[in-house]
């Protein structure tokens, strides 16, 4: 059990934001529920957006929302991604959690193409650990010593092992695990601040430091109920990492909005707004589960990047990921 | 993934409305849910059955419900229904039955709509049929209570709603519950069928079904 360090409150209000969404991707009736945005450094308006299906797979879409593949691997819960060096060379790796069989599973994306990586599946629970059960949420990270994957239980156990490649196969090694009180789903790192933030379903998000070397203490950020997480659950969290701001973004599913705090180094980060994903052209946002965003420049249409929230509600009862521009919610943030 | 909350949720999806006086709201999108075609005149008094059937009538949360699909194979617009019992980890290995699901996706004044029926128990398995439970605020409570939660979830031009009401008072009569188990004692068919009246705030919702399960999951 890890100790908890509770701060004080933020006090000023947050702002409340209305934007629509510029695109979706294509509906799924299955059980759509994590995003993660692949850049594409050479054509940035030919970024992919990832996405996990807790009864299907992977889905891979392009920016206007359709579909580019899809891998029917299972139901996988959580993606994520990280810069990674395969036989020399610079790839993309992204991990996900698999609960058919509590793996954590890897792909690679090598010029704008998504294959299996090797060996694909990794057991995420150690033999030694008989008292972790049902694998759930997962974030990449990286510091100095390397790239880790990083995946969380139901039973509240977060383990962080260290990914490492040789000769273009990928190995995991546990570097560090302690548990938290509940059910804990959402996880993203600052790998610029050495930040791991976890989110606790029920209850709100923690801190940690992301070095396998560092204690376990959590730091308190946001502890439903809040002006931000009124209600539960609190969902997926990503990290706006700008050239003048940085912003940590939690999918407050209680209230179908995603919370914006205010990133100031180590300071314990404050809510600054709640994004509402309103109707227009496309449908708004409903219990909305898992995010991402991204600063970086993805093409004419999200100049300053974008934010992809995951959205319960469409015609057909399909779940989607809605995607918005992110200067629109610039735009109105104090 | 979101749990079981007694609590209610309405949300109203506008540019105009801030998010405090959205909370606030008492009573939202003020539409009657109605099938068409219906025959029953008054909100049945019993269970009707064991046809698969779904009939849910009276007002909740403001809104007027009158849906009479008193043969499911028979009724329009209906895209899927389906139960789903939940187990929760017992003694000694074992599973208690502590959660069965209703779930209707049907398109019901021109409008693709979602209702989900929740109702728990410490374990089902240990009261015969027919069982009677009261409805009562407590989560999973034992003996003869049950706990009712009721989502709706539709959209339409420019309003998403998305309701939860849990907590309910009032009583289920449990009927039917059939279902071949498997080697842990776990039921992925059959049937499901009981009678429900439910109140909240003055409001009361009267619920007749019997539903097809089409799968389980083990929780916690």
């Amino acid at each position: 059990m890890v100790l908890a360090l509770v701060a004080g409150a933020a006090s000023a209000e947050p702002v409340q934001i209305v934007v629509q969404a510029q695109a979706e991707t294509a509906g799924t009736r299955g059980d759509t529920d994590d995003p993660a945005i692949w850049v594409n450094p050479a054509d940035p308006a030919g970024s992919l957006i990832l996405g996990s299906d807790k009864s299907q797979g992977l889905f891979v879409y392009d920016l206007t929302g359709a579909e580019r593949a899809f891998f029917a691997d299972g139901q996988l819960n959580n993606v994520d991604l990280r810069p990674f060096t395969l036989n020399g060379a610079p790839v993309t790796l992204a991990g996900a959690s698999k609960r058919d069989d509590d793996t954590l599973v890897f792909y690679i994306i090598d010029a704008g193409r998504v294959r299996h990586a090797e060996p694909f599946a990794h057991s995420a629970i150690p033999p030694e650990m008989p008292g972790v059960n049902n694998i759930y949420g997962f974030t990449m990270a990286q510091d100095a010593a390397g790239t880790y994957a990083v995946v969380n239980f139901k039973s509240g156990h977060v383990l962080q092992y260290l990914v490492t490649e040789t000769a273009g196969r990928i190995a995991l090694s546990l570097v560090r695990h302690w548990q938290v009180a509940t059910q804990p789903e959402g996880m993203t790192a600052d790998d610029r601040m050495g930040h791991l933030y976890v989110a606790e379903e029920d209850a709100g998000i923690w801190r940690f430091a992301l070095s396998p070397g560092a204690p376990t203490d959590a730091f308190a950020i946001d502890m439903i109920p809040s002006d931000c997480l009124p209600e539960d659950d609190v969902e997926g969290l990503a990290i706006y990492d700008g050239a003048d701001a940085r912003y940590l973004i939690a999918s407050a599913q209680g209230i179908h909005r995603a919370a914006i705090y205010k990133l100031d180094a180590d300071a314990k980060p404050a809510c600054q707004a709640l994004v509402e994903v309103a109707a227009g052209a496309i449908d708004g946002v409903t219990e909305t589960d898992g995010l991402d965003v991204t600063a970086l420049p993805l093409g004419p249409a999200f100049p300053q990047g974008a934010l992809l929230m995951m959205d319960d509600q469409n015609a057909g009862y399909t779940i989607n990921f809605k995607v918005m521009n992110w200067a629109d919610i610039a735009a109105r943030l104090p | 993934m979101r749990k079981l909350m007694p609590t209610l949720i309405p949300v109203l999806s506008t540019a105009l409305l801030a998010l405090p006086a959205l909370l606030a709201l008492p009573a939202h999108a003020q539409d009657a849910v109605a099938t068409d075609g219906n025959t029953l005149t008054a909100a049945p008094t019993e269970w009707l059955g064991d046809t698969p059937h779904f009939v849910m009538m009276g007002t909740l949360n403001g809104r007027t419900l009158d849906i009479q699909m008193t043969d499911i194979a028979a009724a329009e617009g209906v895209d899927e229904f389906a139960g789903k019992r939940e187990y929760l980890p017992g003694d000694a290995g074992a599973f208690r039955y502590a959660d069965f699901e209703v779930a209707l996706k049907a398109a019901i004044g021109g409008v693709e709509r979602s209702i989900e029926l929740e109702f728990e128990n410490d374990d089902y398995a240990t009261h015969p049929l027919p069982a009677s439970f009261a409805l009562q605020g407590d989560t999973f409570p034992k003996g003869a209570l049950a706990f009712l939660e009721i989502q709706q979830e539709w959209e339409t031009a420019g309003v998403s709603v998305n309701d939860e009401v849990g907590g309910m008072t009032g009583n289920l009569m449990l009927s039917l519950d059939t279902g071949t188990a498997d080697d842990k004692g776990l039921r992925a068919d059959g049937l499901i069928g009981g009678y429900a009246v439910a109140e909240q705030g003055g409001e009361t919702v009267i619920i007749s079904f019997t539903v097809p399960v089409a799968e389980y999951e083990i929780d916690g």
